[in-house]
């Protein structure tokens, strides 16, 4: 929970930033992953991409302040994607890759590998939360 | 026969003929097709491919549609202009369902004529998924998937692994063939 808040902290601070870098690296790797975006300018920089980014990031924060009920604390969101978005689940593995090479890169001292491991079995969590309702 | 019983109880097999051919012996195949090829001394050859396939198409088309929209529901994003898909009974007797399913079928079956070229066959296919449809390709496999589920259910025994092996194959050279013009 500390790893988690600690490296949450970091990003806090530089929500859109790393939001963006995060969906910017997640579309450039998967291009498949455009496809839920024909909507958006996807250019570097894009106003839409940075507006996303903190949304993403900003619910990453949510999940961690309420660690011990990510499914409520996200159980809007998940109503959404199971609704409306049907993202495919195998999406947010790459996404979650994808934001934690970004922590990576802007703080590679926050990533010892019991961080990484809380990390990455967070964004798995938050990614079972955000499908759970799809059947 | 069994099979056959077993679909019609789903009310899934709407086929007029019930029998479909019965898979061919399992000549070796000389073709070696982008590791379709047969391996340790199984086979399964195009030809037989091409009779499954034909089996499908001559009634099983609506049930692997079905089948995708039902198990993965959120594949149902694609098909928002296909009316009335909000429940199991409804996706089943959707008649754009089976006529799409229909459609991919056959594309299947193009693959198969045309192993050499199935990155060909698929290219302008690919180019129009990427381009005009927005689907993400993780949806080809999950239709590969589907493919071989109901081949299994309805060629049982016949589908041996050696079968589902080169099914297995083929349904992830095509996945990748329709990938490939992504950008």
């Amino acid at each position: 929970m500390e790893t988690l808040s600690s490296a949450e902290g970091q990003v806090g601070d530089h929500q859109e930033d790393f939001g963006a870098e995060t969906l910017e690296r997640m579309f450039t790797a998967y291009p498949q992953t455009k496809t839920y975006f024909p909507h958006f300018d996807l250019h570097h920089g894009s106003a839409q991409i940075k507006a996303h980014g903190k949304k993403v990031v900003n619910a990453l924060i949510e999940a961690v302040n309420h660690i011990d009920d990510i499914s409520g604390a996200l159980s809007k969101l998940s109503d959404l994607h199971a609704q409306k978005l049907r993202v495919d689940p195998v999406n947010f593995k790459l996404l979650g890759h994808c934001f934690l090479v970004v922590v990576a890169i802007h703080h590679p001292s926050v990533l010892t590998p019991e961080a990484h491991a809380s990390l990455d079995k967070f964004l798995c969590a938050v990614g079972a939360v955000l499908t759970a309702k799809y059947r | 026969m069994k099979k056959e019983k077993s679909l019609a109880h789903t009310g899934a097999f709407r086929g007029t003929d019930p029998t479909p051919p019965a898979p061919g012996l399992l000549p070796h195949s000389n073709a070696v097709h982008h590791g379709f090829e047969p391996s340790e001394g199984h086979q399964c050859s195009p030809s037989l491919a091409h009779t499954f396939l034909q089996g499908l198409l001559w009634g099983l088309h609506g049930a692997f549609a079905w089948r995708l929209l039902i198990v993965y529901p959120w594949t149902q994003r694609f098909f928002a202009s296909f009316g009335n898909l909000s429940s199991a009974t409804a996706v089943l007797g959707n008649p754009m369902v089976r006529a799409h399913g229909k459609k991919v079928l056959t594309s299947f079956g193009e693959a198969v004529k045309n192993l050499d070229g199935i990155k060909n066959t698929f290219a302008h296919l690919s180019e129009l998924h990427c381009d005009k449809l927005h689907v993400d390709p993780e949806n080809f496999r999950l239709l590969g998937d589907i493919l071989i589920i109901v081949l299994a259910s309805h060629f049982a025994r016949d589908f041996t692994p050696a079968c589902q092996f080169a099914w297995q194959k083929l349904v992830n050279v095509v996945a990748h063939a329709l990938a490939r013009k992504y950008h």
